[in-house]
């Protein structure tokens, strides 16, 4: 009797065990497979000035020029990326290097504001525009 | 033995006219041949998983799942939920089957006890419960999508607020299974050339010597097939497989023989719906673009039909059956346009046309079907009859 | 008392009796015009009654529910577009026929002024032979295949529609208003009978009652003429021996009934009731409509019958007119209520849910035995 009830236990146990492992592949596929949309922003933002050219690449990818006050869209997949951004002086010479990785955790689109990238290390991450 | 004439005759009818017509056709439409092969390994790719999902179902002797339109619905909830989310590539892919199987399996359990309850008319309540579950389908998709299921992306609603579109993009997973392993096959000199082209990717090459332009083999989804071919030939084997294939010889002798007949035929139509809703997911990362409110209900009456010009019955159906089948369906989907306009200058007749062969295929296979069972249980009764004269 | 009506009734209609209650009773307070409705619903009535009519010969003589009735729509189809081909043909021999024979009231004059009623009996004539010709090869190929004939009458009707496709390409066609102007040839998808034999049963001997509600007693009458033709037919020595092949084909045979004859009997007619139906819903609507048109007009005249009461092996009159009166009811009342109520046009899901789930009912009775 008592061991017939620890079966059925045993067996509900196991496929509740089973159910949860599907869950969390469910999440673990939402969570690496999402593509996000990054809006990358060279635009006045408080105090930070725009640059007056900025080129952004992405994982390594394909370099996104940005001249001041322009704004541009890149997608990626998986919520975490690296971000590198090369501002360009008056003089039209790179003056400076930034790299960040960024981590989005669950979140789906956001905006990058570039001037505050390249001075600081959080803050920069702003909600995308509808 | 004009019976037995008329059993091979009866017994190979539907392939046979088929490859009639495409003898025909073929040199009217004037297609090149690696334009065909190209074509056929696309539609193979495409169709092979959602026309396989109808075999187990008539091992267990419940005739054609026209109630298959259930899980492809299943499948297109789960994409349009991935599309909403913005899941891409072969995890948006993978999450939508997740998210399709239990809906699939709920609604499989659902047609199985109808079926059960239908006992000797299957198909045409399947056929039904497509058009019951049509119609909950898109109450679901048309006016709770949106307003009690939220969707968020503005790309997917109707501009009224709720309700999904006609034509829904699947550019985030648009081949994805294809090209998983992208693979090539072009002629010796082709192959230079399109080395030249492409420069050196990781690109899977095979030659063949005497083929003129190159042909992307679908080899990824080629793997899904082939693995889920050896699922079926290993269900065959199986206890569970044993026992369908007993209900479907007699319902009654497995019945006392101590086989759960109800229940191994809602497994089997589970099965059924739950790879119908696969198929369906493969069938549309290859299109690239959901018809919210009609893939579905062509996926099966084109699988049916495919199957049936294989040379299954509806009865006895196997894994040759699918591949000639939809190597011959679709050969005559290709060049019957071309084919008409050729002919009578009209491609609306080849259109046409190949709508009527989908229909009368399936009623000719259906009607040589139920006679030829008829003409065997008539002779059946003459032989009991005769013995009991003789004694 | 009332768990005998329901298990009588079934709770599907039981169901959608209510439904169609509710609508009723909500309609006056959303602003729905009750009179516009019970018009709508009368005329729709009168257009559907006869195709549903057509459900009675084969479920009384076990052949199952029409799902081939398109079948007989086509040879309608056919009658309609001959009879506007051949209008000023047909009218001249007529009045060829009027001069030859000396009858008196066959006059030039006459024929002139009834000259849409002739055109709609020319497409009734011509449509009758053709429907009993498809009807008696309908009918023997369902003898060969008892058992399944649902499914199999499904898709000969099927393929018989999208053979006729290609056919409306084809046929030799000229009269100007139904071909395509550009090629000169092939029908159109929809062709108008206006001019021809437009609403001319809808409008004889109409009543007025106020603007909004006018009975269609010609198309009323029509329906009731067609009905007890059917009722007498199943009352002949022929007719009851139907019936007894539906309900027991073995009993049939041993009493010296030729089973397979009656029941293609049960088949030619109910083709031909098809054909008929179609014409009498075409002179309503207006227009003729090609092509896949006739595709999934089966369904709703199988779920009217079945929403009337019947089943996959009974049915009669009486299910023919309640069950088409429901169902062309919620047709009519849903997005007329709903539009004003949620904004929203469900009719088209809620009569996909409503038809089908009254078959998928229906099909999983039990059989008697």
């Amino acid at each position: 009797m008592f061991v017939a009830f620890l079966k059925f236990l045993f067996r509900w146990f196991q496929r509740l065990v089973v159910l949860a492992a599907l869950i969390a592949l469910g999440i673990w596929l939402f969570y690496i497979g999402r593509e996000h949309q990054i809006f990358l922003d060279n635009k006045n933002f408080e105090n930070f000035k725009a640059f007056e050219q900025v080129n952004v690449s992405i994982n390594g990818g394909e370099e996104i020029e940005l001249m001041q006050r322009e704004r541009n869209l890149a997608k990626v997949v998986e919520p975490k990326f690296e971000v590198e951004a090369k501002i360009f002086n008056d003089d039209g010479e790179i003056s400076n290097v930034v790299k960040r990785t960024v981590n989005l955790c669950f979140s789906k689109d956001i905006m990058i504001n570039l001037p505050v990238f390249a001075v600081s290390d959080d803050g920069f991450i702003v909600p995308a525009p509808k | 033995m004009i019976r037995k004439l008329f059993d091979i005759i009866a017994n190979n009818a539907v392939p046979a006219i088929f490859i009639l017509i495409s003898a025909f056709a073929i040199p009217l439409s004037g297609f090149s041949a690696s334009y065909l092969i190209q074509e056929l390994l696309t539609r193979i790719g495409r169709n092979s998983f959602l026309i396989l999902s109808l075999l187990i179902p008539i091992m267990a002797g419940m005739g054609l799942n026209f109630g298959m339109v259930l899980g492809a619905m299943a499948g297109q909830i789960g994409l349009l939920l991935i599309c909403d989310w913005g899941v891409v590539g072969i995890p948006g892919m993978v999450l939508a089957c997740l998210i399709g199987t239990p809906i699939a399996i709920v609604l499989g359990i659902f047609c199985g006890h109808v079926l059960n309850r239908a006992k000797g008319r299957e198909m045409v309540t399947s056929y039904i419960l497509g058009f019951f579950i049509n119609g909950v389908y898109q109450m679901v998709v048309l006016y709770l999508m949106g307003w009690v299921i939220p969707i968020t992306n503005p790309n997917l609603l109707l501009s009224r607020g709720y309700g999904v579109r006609n034509a829904v993009s699947l550019m985030g997973i648009r081949g994805v299974l294809d090209n998983l392993v992208p693979t090539i096959i072009t002629g010796t000199e082709g192959a230079n050339q399109f080395l030249n082209i492409n420069g050196a990717k990781s690109f899977l090459l095979l030659q063949i010597p005497c083929l003129e332009g190159s042909i992307r083999l679908p080899l990824g989804t080629f793997i899904v097939i082939a693995l889920f071919c050896g699922f079926i030939v290993w269900f065959r084997k199986t206890k569970l497989g044993q026992d369908m294939r007993a209900i479907g010889q007699s319902q009654s002798v497995s019945d006392s023989a101590g086989i759960p007949v109800n229940r191994t035929r809602i497994i089997a139509i589970v099965i059924s719906t739950v790879l119908a809703c696969y198929g369906q997911i493969i069938y549309l990362q290859n299109m690239g673009t959901l018809n919210t409110y009609n893939s579905h209900d062509q996926a099966g009456m084109f699988s049916i039909a495919a199957l049936l010009i294989g040379g299954a019955s509806v009865s006895k159906a196997n894994i040759m059956n699918v591949f000639v089948g939809v190597i011959l369906f679709h050969l005559m989907f290709i060049v019957a346009p071309m084919a008409g306009k050729n002919l009578i200058g009209e491609a609306q007749i080849g259109e046409y046309f190949r709508v009527f062969v989908s229909y009368g295929i399936i009623a000719l296979a259906l009607v040589l079907h139920a006679w030829k069972r008829n003409r065997e249980r008539e002779a059946a009764r003459r032989s009991l009859r005769g013995n009991k004269g003789g004694e | 008392m009332i768990s005998k009506f329901i298990k009588n009734a079934g709770w599907p209609r039981i169901i959608i009796a209510l439904f169609l209650l509710a609508l009723f009773v909500t309609a006056p307070f959303v602003g729905v015009n009750i009179y516009t409705s019970f018009n709508n619903t009368l005329v729709r009535f009168g257009m559907n009654g006869v195709m549903v009519l057509a459900m009675i010969p084969m479920v009384q003589a076990g052949c199952g529910l029409n799902f081939g009735l398109p079948l007989g729509i086509i040879a309608g189809l056919l009658g309609a577009t001959l009879s506007i081909e051949l209008n000023t043909e047909i009218l001249a021999r007529l009045a060829g026929l009027g001069t030859q024979y000396k009858i008196s009231w066959l006059t030039q004059e006459f024929i002139t002024t009834y000259r849409e009623p002739l055109g709609f009996a020319s497409a009734l004539i011509i449509a009758i032979p053709i429907a009993a010709i498809l009807g008696w090869f309908y009918g023997k190929l369902l003898n060969r295949v008892k058992g399944d004939e649902m499914m199999i009458a499904t898709y000969v009707g099927f393929s018989s529609v999208s053979f006729m496709c290609i056919a409306w390409l084809l046929l030799p066609y000229k009269h100007p208003t139904m071909v395509w102007g550009y090629a000169g040839r092939g029908l159109r998808t929809t062709i108008s009978v206006e001019g021809y034999w437009l609403r001319i049963l809808n409008d004889a001997l109409s009543l007025k009652i106020n603007e909004h509600l006018t009975i269609p007693t010609g198309m009323l009458i029509f329906f009731a003429v067609m009905a007890l033709i059917v009722w007498i037919f199943m009352r002949t020595k022929t007719g009851t021996a139907m019936t007894a092949v539906g309900s027991n084909p073995e009993f049939a045979r041993a009493s010296g009934v030729n089973v397979d004859k009656m029941r293609t009997i049960s088949v030619v007619m109910s083709t031909i009731l098809g054909a008929v139906g179609i014409i009498v819903y075409e002179q309503s609507f207006g227009f003729i409509q090609l092509y896949m048109g006739p595709f999934y007009m089966a369904l709703p005249a199988v779920a009217s019958i079945l929403l009337g009461g019947a089943s996959v092996n009974k049915a009669g009159i009486l299910n023919v007119i309640v069950g088409t009166f429901l169902f062309q009811g919620i047709l009519t009342m849903t997005p007329s209520v709903f539009n004003s109520v949620f904004q929203t046009d469900m009719s088209e899901v809620i009569r996909l849910i409503v038809s089908n789930g009254m078959i998928l009912y229906a099909l999983t009775r039990k059989v008697r035995a």
